[in-house]
């Protein structure tokens, strides 16, 4: 039985947990209400399709540079269900769903509810997350693995080296862009966690299944492309475009995100370090692509987690300094 | 020192409230923003149907000539699409499908994977389509131009 203190407590240690599970139940409802609007695949969802129909039908691919893990599990579905892209439209948008729970895990534990709560809640609110994480589209599942990378390999357990690499893995199998994101996400985390031996298992864990996936695809196609020729050519005159576009993507927090920088503290706390990373790479990443029709906002979706956690980095700090500040005054006030 | 702590927290509250009540209405127009007009083809509750029928008409195991193709109509459409290459006028398209035993062609209206065809697929085009091109349906969704079934005059027929 609890004590009236230990329930004061329990209630006062979960109340951003409750709020969270409220959003997060309200945020539901709303995604799904949009999701059954959808009348029709996107195009590249419609690819997808195919592609998961002619695996099945062991016909050749019909859009032969698709990442492959998504026809999987549609496939997979269909194995059961038989052929339905209905099922499918409502299914892909559990792992926009999921990402916000795991990110919201992530980070509570280092950072605290409400920090995990604002970083949440502020990516699951994003219009292109939102927007292309309800769609047939591999920006939910790829941002699913992602967040579930950084996750296990975060994990203090030292065991969960294989599912980080298992993870690892299927990220690249979700969408084979997302490799530059995850393996910066992966060689940061090694060097913050100084441990060879989890490093190098977490390592041959995901090589496996990332060769395995091109094998596959390699074995039905005859080749294996992971993009189409006109979009990989790559500049070192960087675009403007994310920059300028930066409040339509990611609203006003993107203010913030320079603001973060200034503090000692944001290059103090290594937990930091991934982020920071992760948002710098993938803008440079995305920024360096040569072709123009390449320039889109849902590329952002990847590494929108980044963009709100250093946003909420810089109110935090702004806080401490606040506060710093605050008690500073209170104590010139005693001492006179 | 409390109360001043106090107003402190209300003032922090009504911060955050405001901040989230902000950003909900913000995703909220801009969501909005992005569904419309841009991929309002997402919502086009006509396209899956017109598919289905276009489907429906052609019998199985017939492949048919297609203007354009792309993942949904590929998707939707439960035939072989085939593009006409090859084909660089409304006689050699016809040359094209007596050829290879084809007797259905679906025109996307104003849209051609062959540049050379861009014309004959054109709201004029079509209706200067010769005698040997029958229609037998049309549909019009809520977002693309429309998805013309024809059929080759039965006049055609092919040796087994």
């Amino acid at each position: 039985m609890l004590t009236k203190t230990e329930l004061l407590c329990f209630s006062k240690c979960h109340k951003v947990d409750i709020l969270f599970i409220i959003f997060f139940i309200s945020f539901s409802i709303y995604f799904y209400s949009h999701v059954s609007t959808l009348a029709n695949p996107p195009r590249d969802g419609a690819d997808y399709l195919t592609n998961a129909r002619n695996w099945l039908s062991n016909d050749p691919l019909y859009s032969k540079y698709r990442p492959p893990l998504i026809s999987w599990i549609i496939a997979g579905v269909w194995v059961i269900t038989g052929e339905n892209w209905v099922i499918i439209k409502y299914l892909m948008p559990l792992f926009t769903l999921a990402a916000g729970i795991i990110l919201y895990m992530l980070l509570r534990k280092e950072k605290g509810n409400l920090f995990a709560f604002g970083v949440s809640a502020l990516t699951l609110l994003n219009p292109h997350v939102f927007f292309w994480g309800e769609q047939i589209h591999t920006e939910g599942l790829s941002l699913f693995f992602i967040i579930l990378t950084l996750y296990f390999l975060k994990s203090k357990n030292k065991n969960n080296w294989i599912w980080a690499g298992i993870a690892f893995g299927l990220t690249f199998a979700s969408r084979y862009a997302t490799l530059v994101e995850v393996t910066t996400i992966f060689v940061v985390e090694c060097i913050i966690r100084k441990d060879p031996r989890f490093a190098t298992k977490t390592l041959l864990t995901a090589l496996p299944i990332i060769l395995v996936s091109v094998l596959i695809v390699y074995l039905k196609v005859g080749y294996f492309m992971a993009a189409q020729e006109s979009d990989t050519h790559f500049t070192l005159l960087l675009t403007p475009y994310y920059l300028q576009n930066s409040l339509n993507i990611w609203g006003f927090a993107i203010l913030l995100v320079p603001v973060a920088f200034l503090f000692r503290r944001t290059y103090q706390e290594k937990f930091n370090y991934t982020f920071i990373a992760w948002f710098i790479v993938s803008l440079l990443f995305w920024s360096a692509n040569s072709n123009p029709i390449l320039h889109l906002p849902r590329y952002t979706v990847q590494f929108a987690p980044a963009v709100y956690f250093l946003a909420l980095l810089a109110v935090e700090n702004l806080a401490k300094l606040y506060v710093r500040n605050d008690t500073k005054k209170n104590d010139e006030v005693h001492i006179e | 020192m409390f109360p001043m702590l106090l107003n402190k927290n209300k003032i922090i509250l009504v911060l955050l409230g405001v901040a989230i009540a902000l950003i909900t209405a913000g995703t909220v127009s801009s969501i909005i923003y992005i569904e419309t007009p841009r991929y309002s083809q997402f919502y086009d509750t006509k396209f899956v149907l017109a598919m289905n029928n276009i489907s429906k008409l052609v019998p199985q195991n017939e492949s048919i000539v297609a203007s354009d193709k792309y993942g949904n109509m590929a998707f939707f459409i439960n035939h072989e699409l085939l593009i006409p290459w090859n084909a660089s006028s409304e006689n050699s398209l016809l040359y094209y499908m007596v050829k290879n035993r084809l007797k259905y062609m679906l025109v996307y209206e104003n849209f051609s994977r062959v540049p050379e065809l861009k014309p004959l697929f054109s709201h004029e085009g079509l209706k200067n389509l010769n005698d040997h091109f029958q229609l037998i349906a049309n549909y019009t969704t809520n977002v693309h131009s429309s998805f013309q079934l024809y059929r080759l005059n039965k006049n055609w027929t092919f040796q087994e």
